[in-house]
């Protein structure tokens, strides 16, 4: 029994300084916001001595058009990136499985080099790359004659939406490449032998064998890329500031926007439990989907 | 025709020579075993013929046709892995229809076959389940199902009995013989189990260190060991073997308080033999005697352990401990003082350096 | 066809998408270092130069001198995510051995407590967050980013190194007690040893996300450039000198050096990490 006990008592001291971490900083943050979500908070933090509002707040956001649009603007970003980087990081991780063994470690390094890379300071740089007059882009465009003059990519509407999904999925295509390696790598060499004694070719064994095997893991990738997606906020602060105008503003940006450029703390916290929401639920929909699956001892 | 010959095979994995010059015929329709050790090759060898290997030097024929680079979808072989390899997501009836699948048969033909198959191997109760919901048995019958239900040119199997526990895989393996001969298909079949070996082959190749030792008839390399190592791979218990001298003079093998007159058949051994000769004799060729007879040797008991159907001794003779076979009934204590007949017909020598056998004159 | 030309081909088509990818990769860095390496002034040539007609180490000079250095801004950036590394290796690892060895009722509920955190949108516990550090009177002050970042590791951390003690047998435990030690001897002189590899993975990747944390690092940092990271410093460069791409770029070189020469050296431990978090199933 005693042994037991000290395990337990164990478990709970080894426990404790994480949980008290996590508290201070992610949960005790997320009810603090929301209590300032139904005050008025202008230029203040104060929510004891502030008015009330109750839902105040969240019926100017929904009243919002600029909510909407940043609201629009997150989701079909987080759409097409998704698919996009899906694709892309699938191809990736299927090229360091086909491509000679002494190549495989060149282009695992390639591919993880993105990943390493700051969102902010990869901003800096397609803002660079992006730009209109000298940016390499617009040149490459110019050159191969598909474009007359180089397009204004951050600040043509048309385009400022799509510069910023690429620039994003440039390094979240070598993340999802990363995570789908992984997947690929617990496929067991045996069943892909088996496949191929049963006359099963390339096609075949992937789309029967391989593809069927890896479903859990594009399952957990494409919920936590989701999620990512819909609380993006590096890349449009460092690439186009949310503009042209607030076209390219999601809705993290945009609520960010309120705390620190117009200091509304309730308001933007409003926006911020919308958001929130948004995510949460693909976090619950992870949780009933994917925890089931886990055993632990003991 | 579907006999398949493997030439001068080589496969290295960087510095590591897996096979080593290996040619080999595998009859049609007879059933072949590769035997060894592990490292020895015989998985090697098998995927190669499988071509889930390249080889690094060397060529594989079936049926007189060079097949070496003919991709293994296209061999028409089919193989069963040791862990069955069964397709965890696949239900027992898409499992065995997915090889006819990838030969795009009609859907009625796939149905007919498979639940064929499935009837002859006793697992058609079975098709609605997955793999994660069935016994071991029951995987690896349906892993022979799935090689089968094609009909296949030749049957591949890397160790398929290995684990099943020891009860099953006496019974799987008289099954499987029996499965063989019924289709009569040329089969290769790898194991490290000697018994295994000995009751499935029809000719048997026992190999070691990427080459071949020696092939042929069980019985026969049973019987006609051509070194020591396939002499004590194969037969359970092991052979026993006696480091001895050869006294010319005397026409005897000599050692520590041991001497043994030359049998007749090998005529006389000329001087070549004088430094070393290994006796080796099989524990079930050795009579064990409570008085000394003509050839007899004298031993002492080191440790008694009653199999239930038989006793099996270990002797301390000529310096060394030997184990011998006997019946139930003989009692015998730690220590006593006995006397041993080797069966002179089985007694086979092996030169100590080479550790060839000794050819009769 | 011949084994020789499949082979050949094989090669051929590797090489081909190595290549491929490289140039999607690469591209951006390789316009990045070749912008760094114009002088100051001349990066609008036109038409545009794929490799400066003159390489020069102005741009280099300039962003390490008095106007800019951006090596106070790494310097920050380097205490912050060791001290971040360091600790959140510490308690994640505890808090993920809990979990996946000991005997403990509550297993589920902790690791999904720590994982939801983990995907929450930073923007959620920003305000807060802010208000907190400003009445510890750390704003402006590096302890003020790095005690946040420590739990925003923490959910990643503890996630890999839980899959890793998971994969360990079982029997290691049972075999630490019978030779006498307590359970948090267990832990710490047995199964830490081995989890080294997890821990350089785990370590890396709290690093890089330290490293690369935004959201906090400009709220707090806003303003008092001797404590930016360099996230912010970089965000900030491009935001002031707009048209000074040398300068801008000399600094994400600089900025990035330290980074992929991170992840170059541990690369084999950086995707045994990342990909333990598919693999925990």
């Amino acid at each position: 029994m005693r042994v037991h006990l000290s395990e337990r008592r164990l478990a709970v001291l080894l426990l404790i300084p994480a949980a008290i971490l996590l508290i201070v900083f992610y949960y005790y943050p997320i009810v603090q916001t929301l209590i300032f979500s139904v005050f008025d908070l202008d230029h203040t933090t104060d929510w004891l001595h502030a008015p009330f509002v109750g839902l105040g707040n969240y019926i100017e956001v929904l009243k919002s058009a600029q909510f909407w649009l940043s609201m629009r603007f997150t989701l079909y970003f987080t759409v097409l990136a998704v698919f996009l980087e899906f694709w892309l990081g699938l191809g990736m991780a299927m090229a360091t499985f086909w491509v000679t063994p002494k190549l495989r470690g060149l282009l695992r390094t390639l591919i993880i080099i993105p990943w390493a890379i700051p969102q902010v300071i990869q901003a800096s740089m397609w803002k660079w790359l992006f730009n209109a007059d000298m940016g390499l882009i617009g040149d490459i465009l110019v050159r191969l004659g598909i474009v007359s003059k180089s397009p204004l990519f951050l600040v043509d509407p048309a385009l400022a939406v799509h510069s910023v999904i690429a620039a994003y999925i440039w390094k979240t295509s070598c993340v999802t490449a990363i995570f789908l390696m992984g997947g690929l790598a617990m496929v067991p060499q045996h069943l892909i032998d088996a496949a191929k004694m049963d006359g099963a070719r390339a096609w075949m064994r992937f789309w029967k064998i391989t593809l069927p095997l890896i479903k859990p893991t594009i399952l957990v990738v494409l919920l936590f890329r989701v999620g990512d997606g819909l609380r993006v906020f590096d890349i449009v602060y460092g690439l186009t500031g949310g503009g042209p105008g607030t076209m390219t503003d999601t809705l993290s940006s945009f609520a960010y926007k309120f705390y620190f450029r117009f200091v509304q703390f309730g308001l933007g916290s409003a926006y911020a439990v919308v958001t929130f929401i948004l995510v949460f639920s693909i976090a619950l929909y992870y949780i009933r989907k994917v925890y089931p699956h886990f055993t632990f001892r003991g | 025709m579907a006999e398949v010959r493997v030439e001068n095979l080589t496969k290295k994995f960087g510095n590591v020579v897996a096979l080593d010059h290996v040619s080999l015929t595998f009859e049609d329709q007879e059933l072949t075993v590769l035997v060894g050790p592990s490292g020895c090759g015989k998985t090697t060898l098998l995927r190669i013929v499988a071509g889930l290997e390249e080889s690094t030097e060397g060529y594989v024929y079936m049926g007189g046709k060079e097949i070496s680079n003919v991709q293994p979808w296209n061999r028409n072989m089919a193989m069963v892995f040791q862990n069955y390899a069964l397709y965890p997501h696949m239900t027992v009836f898409d499992n065995m229809a997915f090889p006819l699948r990838a030969r795009k048969m009609r859907k009625e033909y796939i149905l007919k076959q498979v639940q064929q198959t499935a009837q002859s191997l006793g697992v058609d109760q079975l098709l609605r389940r997955k793999p994660r919901e069935l016994s071991g048995g029951q995987m690896q019958r349906v892993a022979v199902g799935r090689a089968t239900v094609r009909q296949p040119e030749v049957f591949l199997m890397d160790e398929p009995l290995s684990n099943l526990d020891a009860k099953l895989r006496v019974e799987m393996r008289a099954e499987l013989k029996r499965l063989q001969k019924d289709l009569g298909v040329t089969t290769i079949y790898v194991t490290h189990d000697q018994a295994e070996a000995m009751t499935m082959a029809d000719k048997l190749v026992v190999m070691r260190d990427g080459k071949i030792q020696q092939e042929g008839a069980p019985e026969e390399v049973y019987a006609k060991p051509r070194n020591t190592f396939v002499a004590s791979f194969i037969g359970s218990p092991a052979m026993n073997f006696i480091k001895c001298t050869y006294n010319v003079e005397r026409r005897a093998l000599e050692a520590p308080s041991f001497q043994y007159p030359l049998p007749e058949r090998y005529g006389a051994l000329g001087h070549s033999h004088q430094d070393g000769v290994i006796l080796g004799v099989r524990p079930e060729k050795i009579r064990v005697l409570l008085t000394s007879g003509e050839r007899s040797v004298r031993a002492r008991v080191y440790v008694s352990e009653p199999l239930g159907k038989e006793n099996l001794l270990t002797l301390e003779v000529a310096g060394t401990l030997v184990k011998a076979i006997t019946a139930p009934e003989c009692r015998l204590s730690i220590g006593q003082d006995v006397w041993l007949d080797f069966d002179e017909e089985s007694v086979h020598l092996f030169d100590v350096d080479t550790t060839e056998a000794i050819s009769v004159a | 066809m011949s084994k020789a030309w499949r082979q050949r081909i094989h090669v051929l088509t590797s090489v081909f998408l190595v290549l491929l990818i490289g140039v999607f990769t690469m591209t951006p860095l390789y316009w990045i270092v070749n912008t760094s390496l114009k002088e100051p002034g001349t990066e609008f040539r036109i038409p545009l130069e794929y490799w400066p007609a003159k390489v020069s180490l102005q741009a280099y000079r300039d962003v390490l001198g008095p106007n800019f250095r951006i090596q106070d801004a790494i310097r920050n950036s380097v205490i912050v995510s060791s001290s971040v590394t360091v600790a959140a290796l510490f308690f994640g690892s505890l808090a993920a051995y809990t979990i996946a060895r000991l005997r403990f009722k509550y297993k589920i509920q902790s690791l999904m407590f720590m994982q939801v955190a983990g995907m929450m949108p930073a923007i959620i516990t920003i305000a807060p967050t802010f208000v907190l550090i400003r009445s510890l009177g750390l704003l402006g002050k590096l302890p003020g980013l790095i005690l946040p970042n420590i739990a925003y590791c923490i959910p990643v951390v503890s996630w890999l190194m839980a899959a890793y003690f998971a994969a360990l047998p079982f029997e290691l435990e049972d075999a630490g007690k019978m030779d006498g030690y307590t359970p948090f001897g267990v832990f710490w002189r047995v199964i830490m040893p081995l989890a080294t590899p997890g821990l350089f993975s785990a370590g890396v990747i709290a690093f890089l996300g330290s490293w690369g944390e935004f959201m906090l690092a400009l709220t707090i940092g806003m303003g008092v450039r001797t404590m930016q990271t360099v996230p912010v410093a970089i965000l900030g460069f491009s935001r002031n000198f707009d048209l000074q791409w040398a300068w801008v770029s000399a600094g994400v070189v600089m900025s990035l050096a330290p980074i992929i020469l991170l992840v170059v050296v541990f690369q084999r431990w950086v995707i045994r990490g990342l990909t333990a978090g598919a693999i925990k199933y």
